[in-house]
């Protein structure tokens, strides 16, 4: 314990009144406590090595006490669960990246058209390839009245036809 | 140096179950008022002590297991206690101020100094009174400097802690442990000194 010599730095009556603050006994509450509290760690830690996950029907459930109380419509149909829901969310996404894809490939594969016919240099060799083509463009003239319609109905912008010579024209 | 508590630290490390619960209940009685008394010096009230004192006598049924006798056990103890107590005022001091206790002087310390100081001024009323007081003023010193300089005063005077004692308990040099107390002393003389109660520290 302390030696003569370490008690020298204060007033002695001031050591001894602090020494009296010593000799506190302890409440009789404090071993109730830290049992209690030892016993609330323990079961936490049980509690953390134990988890347990909820069954998938829970959503469900949930779901369908929160429409019975009113919290929003009951759907009509039967409420999919989360994992369903993410795999149609999925499939979704993968139909609306494959149709995106299939456009853009179908422009690649037009405009490849024109190259090839480029390349070829007599007649006979643009018709064969022309025939192999699964399209072809046509100039307006030459155009059935009926393809016409039609083609203006999809909203291409055509000149007006000629009218033949010395036939009056409508309206006058 | 052999660790007076050796023996009983290593009863608790070699058991489970009910023979643990036995031999750490002996732990318990052997340091409960000990670490109660820090606990209280140091925070200034029994709420906060009691606080303070639950999670040190925790931490040590929880850390016993691997207490590998690097320091004397009851430094061990100590240190926890003086955590434990800091942490606890620091987080009264940052709770909303109604509910800071910052003064000493509830009915329920009053009755433990009384209880604290009966056995040696029952022949003197008068006196005994004084000491009461200067005993009350002096805990509300103790509540209101630095809580790490309050804390060393604490294991110096109060609980008696030789200056090595201290370096182990608070892992720092001998010579930081002269150097701190030294300031301590200064610090506790310039409170009392601005409180007017110069009575308390007769030192011209």
């Amino acid at each position: 314990m302390s030696t003569p010599s370490e008690n020298s730095e204060l007033p002695q009556a001031l050591v001894d009144d602090l020494r009296a603050l010593g000799g506190i006994r302890a409440p009789e509450e404090l071993w109730m406590r830290v049992q209690e509290q030892r016993q609330i760690s323990a079961l936490a830690e049980l509690e953390s090595s134990q988890v347990v996950r909820a069954p998938e029907a829970l959503w469900d459930r949930v779901q369908a006490a929160r429409a019975a109380r009113g919290e929003f419509a009951a759907p009509r149909g039967r409420v999919l669960p989360w994992k369903q829901l993410q795999i149609l969310s999925a499939a979704a996404a993968v139909l609306v990246l494959g149709v995106i894809g299939f456009r853009y490939l179908g422009e690649e594969n037009h405009t490849m058209v024109q190259p090839v016919l480029a390349g070829a240099t007599d007649a006979a060799t643009k018709e064969a390839l022309r025939a192999r083509a699964l399209g072809m463009v046509v100039p307006p003239e030459e155009l059935s009245p009926s393809a016409r319609t039609v083609a203006q109905a999809f909203g291409a912008a055509l000149p007006l036809e000629q009218s033949p010579k010395g036939m009056p024209e409508e309206g006058r | 140096m052999s660790d007076p508590d050796k023996q009983l630290v290593e009863a608790c490390q070699g058991s489970t179950g009910e023979d643990f619960e036995e031999a750490y209940r002996q732990l318990f009685a052997l340091y409960q008022d000990r670490v109660y008394s820090i606990c209280l010096r140091v925070t200034g009230n029994s709420e906060d002590a009691l606080d303070a004192a639950q999670e040190t006598m925790v931490t040590l049924a929880r850390r016993v297991q691997g207490f590998a006798f690097r320091s004397r056990f009851s430094s061990w103890v100590y240190r926890i206690a003086v955590n434990a107590a800091i942490d606890t005022r620091r987080r009264r001091l940052d709770a909303p101020r109604g509910a800071v206790r910052t003064t000493f002087g509830g009915g329920e310390e009053e009755r433990q100094l009384e209880q604290a100081t009966a056995n040696s001024v029952e022949a003197d009323p008068v006196g005994a009174a004084s000491r009461q007081e200067a005993q009350a003023l002096l805990q509300d010193a103790l509540t209101r400097i630095n809580p790490k300089v309050s804390a060393l005063l604490v294991l110096r005077y109060v609980e008696g802690l030789s200056y090595d004692q201290i370096a182990d308990t608070l892992e720092i040099s001998l010579g930081t442990v002269k150097s701190r107390l030294n300031r301590a002393h200064a610090t506790l003389r310039e409170f009392l000194h601005h409180q007017g109660l110069d009575s308390l520290d007769p030192t011209p």
